[in-house]
């Protein structure tokens, strides 16, 4: 469908031309643009309010890490797609959850989307003490920017009160929270984002039938894809790694496994854009692998207590080995 | 699985399912609509009715599932509190204590101190929840068949416990820890799944241990078969999901304590060439952060069993000819991950009381 030529669209003839003039093919080459760029390109024109309110609508959420932002177009997750991060664990795919949870909130006069969040935990992972303490960190440091009595001050308990959260506990609990998730989402319209940490842990356990296990991972994602593009939400999912064998022809070296992400080949082509994250150097890493529009790139991100930021590398990372960061220093406080 | 007969079913979609055979929830769920309607000759919206009355027949029974809660009742319900383990300098490097649900793992050497500081946490589980307790008692499971040897050390801590903590002078600390020994593999699943269910629903238990994860399966899966690896890891994979069923359904903290396996094997002349960075994208690069002590040890049970668990925790010890109470070896605690504190570490020392974080 996607690959059908504007030409061959009912539009009106001198739209069709406009259309082609400024360099839009095919259908998919109109899906991943916006009205403000084809107004730009004269082929339509819209109002200032009206381009106003369409920004504000498919607003990226920032990772507040501006590495990773820019790796993923400029402004952060984008609005309308699936973006999977995988990382073995202890990488921080959690982390980034609560976070994007917090920062889909930021309003609109701060650039932000303004928009609500459903966190699905599929592993118990979601701590709401720790989801607290990244809240109030990003609250704090906009609040700066804010004059105070402002409506767009944000507020601790609204901010925690507006990420939902469900526990799944088996791949069936999943497949029906999706079938009942369209009314939530109309009760709430103003939910931006959607996490689920982690995709890969049931789906990994419960098949011997392996064509099953593809067949439901693929309604899955067109679930997923239905409500990112019917409700205009980000979907965010998170992966777990697996390892792959590399037989090795040396008999003294022994045979080596590379991390992957799990869930196999096929799953690949679901999401849209695909992030793994893993460590090199004593720093954390993250590489888009998968993208339609944007480049490969690798960028560094650290995790403190205030949340998922950039790395910095004046920190206390110097020299010392990552697992030594920091020493309880016992004194008499 | 849920059974058709008791969902209520549109008469037209109920005799579609039983011409079709179809018995179980799994049967619709795992289909497609297109697949549905041309297997139960029903119409699209049919077939799209079958799907919200089945997904709201699961959601019935799993309150955590359906409705959402949201982050601000989460943090107010106090479900996910923090227990002590009985020391502030532990309980700093751990981020607070151990996290009250979810799984958290114990990992060390032998005679790093895992079984120690378990029998702490049977104590500490008992105090009062102002005290940084659960108000309730414990279940160890062991697959080293020493019961009596962990019942004498308990008694012995629970003298000097009761002494530190007097608002514990009359409660029976004893009565509360239940022992329960697996020898193998077939007595664990009996008793994960059958016995151990039963007891949590009918006394006060608010901590499950077992002491280790990593034995059964080793001695029943030890092979480098493919095949009996597979098995191995979908057992492994069962009982991961069994232990955050009960955490949830009980809300309790399960403690897993696992050994060390190698990293490297003898002749592997990998171990002499150093973190070089080429080969990040190795299991093996990654798992050297999980180093065990100066050796080449790692935790066991490999990626799959590292996916499963929500925090671990590693001890290590320096020195391993020194063995006894108030033994001098230098022995570290460490944070290795949780989705609640960053990782620490800190070193700690063991007495007739128990473990203590040591002050520098």
């Amino acid at each position: 469908m996607s690959t059908r030529p504007v030409s061959s669209l009912s539009l009106r003839p001198s739209t069709r031309t406009k259309l082609i003039k400024a360099g839009f093919q095919t259908v998919k080459d109109l899906q991943e643009t916006t009205l403000i760029e084809l107004s730009k390109d004269k082929v339509t024109s819209i109002s200032a309010s009206e381009a106003l309110q369409q920004e504000r609508k498919l607003c990226p959420i920032s990772t507040s890490c501006e590495a990773m932002d820019q790796m993923l177009g400029g402004r952060g997750v984008p609005i309308g797609k699936i973006t999977e991060f995988c990382g073995a664990p202890g990488m921080g795919k959690t982390q980034l959850g609560m976070q994007l949870c917090v920062n889909v909130q930021i309003p609109h006069n701060l650039s932000g989307p303004g928009g609500e969040a459903i966190f699905i935990d599929t592993e118990g992972s979601f701590i709401a003490h720790r989801a607290a303490e990244i809240a109030k960190a990003t609250i704090t440091k906009l609040n700066e920017n804010t004059v105070a009595g402002d409506d767009s001050l944000m507020n601790f308990e609204n901010v925690m009160s507006r990420i939902y959260v469900s526990k799944v506990h088996n791949c069936d609990e999943l497949i029906a929270l999706m079938k009942i998730l369209d009314e939530f989402l109309q009760e709430h319209p103003n939910v931006k984002l959607l996490v689920i940490d982690s995709i890969a842990f049931h789906f990994r356990q419960q098949f011997d039938d392996m064509a099953l296990r593809t067949r439901l991972l693929n309604g899955l994602a067109q679930d997923l894809n239905k409500f990112a593009q019917t409700y205009e939400l980000a979907v965010v999912l998170f992966n777990q790694m697996t390892t792959k064998f590399k037989l090795s022809r040396d008999y003294n070296v022994k045979d080596q496994a590379a991390l992957v992400p799990a869930l196999g080949e096929s799953w690949g082509h679901q999401c849209t854009n695909r992030i793994v994250l893993y460590w090199r150097n004593e720093v954390r890493c993250a590489q888009l692998v998968k993208s339609p529009n944007l480049q490969e790139t690798t960028v560094h991100y650290q995790i403190n207590s205030d949340g998922f930021r950039d790395y910095l590398s004046n920190l206390n990372n110097n020299g010392k080995r990552r697992w030594e960061e920091e020493k309880i220093i016992q004194d008499n406080t | 699985m849920e059974e058709f007969k008791n969902i209520e079913l549109r008469p037209r979609i109920a005799e579609a399912l039983k011409d079709a055979k179809f018995e179980t929830v799994s049967d619709v769920m795992h289909r497609s609509e297109k697949e549905l309607s041309k297997k139960l000759k029903l119409s699209s919206k049919d077939v799209k009715e079958l799907f919200q009355c089945i997904a709201l027949e699961i959601i019935k029974t799993r309150p955590l599932l359906f409705p959402l809660t949201n982050a601000l009742k989460m943090l107010n319900s106090g479900e996910q509190r923090m227990l002590t383990t009985g020391d502030a300098i532990i309980d700093k490097i751990l981020g607070g204590g151990i996290m009250s649900c979810g799984i958290t793992e114990i990992v060390g050497e032998s005679s790093a101190g895992k079984t120690q500081m378990c029998l702490q946490l049977c104590l500490t589980v008992q105090m009062p929840i102002e005290l940084g307790g659960l108000e309730g008692g414990a279940v160890y499971i062991s697959t080293e068949g020493n019961v009596q040897m962990l019942i004498k050390r308990t008694q012995q801590m629970i003298r000097l416990f009761k002494q530190r903590h007097d608002i514990l002078k009359d409660v029976n600390l004893s009565d509360e820890i239940k022992y329960i020994t697996v020898p193998d593999l077939d007595t664990q699943y009996q008793v994960l799944h059958l016995q151990l269910p039963i007891l949590l629903s009918r006394n006060k238990i608010r901590l499950v241990i077992i002491d280790s994860i990593a034995a059964n399966f080793r001695v029943a899966y030890n092979s480098s078969d493919v095949s009996i690896l597979r098995q191995r890891s979908k057992e492994l994979c069962k009982l991961g999901t069994k232990f955050k069923e009960i955490s949830d359904q009980f809300r309790l903290p399960v403690i897993c304590v696992n050994q060390v396996s190698d990293l490297f094997s003898k002749n592997d002349i990998r171990e002499f060439i150093g973190n070089k960075d080429d080969n990040f994208w190795e299991y093996d690069y990654y798992q050297r952060q999980f180093l065990v002590g100066k050796g080449s040890k790692i935790p066991a049970l490999g990626l799959l069993w590292s996916n499963m668990i929500n925090s671990r925790i590693m001890l290590s010890r320096a020195d391993r000819t020194l063995i006894g109470i108030g033994d001098k070896c230098q022995r570290t605690i460490t944070l290795m991950m949780a989705p609640y504190a960053p990782r620490q570490w800190g070193e700690f020392y063991i007495d007739i009381e128990g473990i203590h974080g040591k002050v520098n």
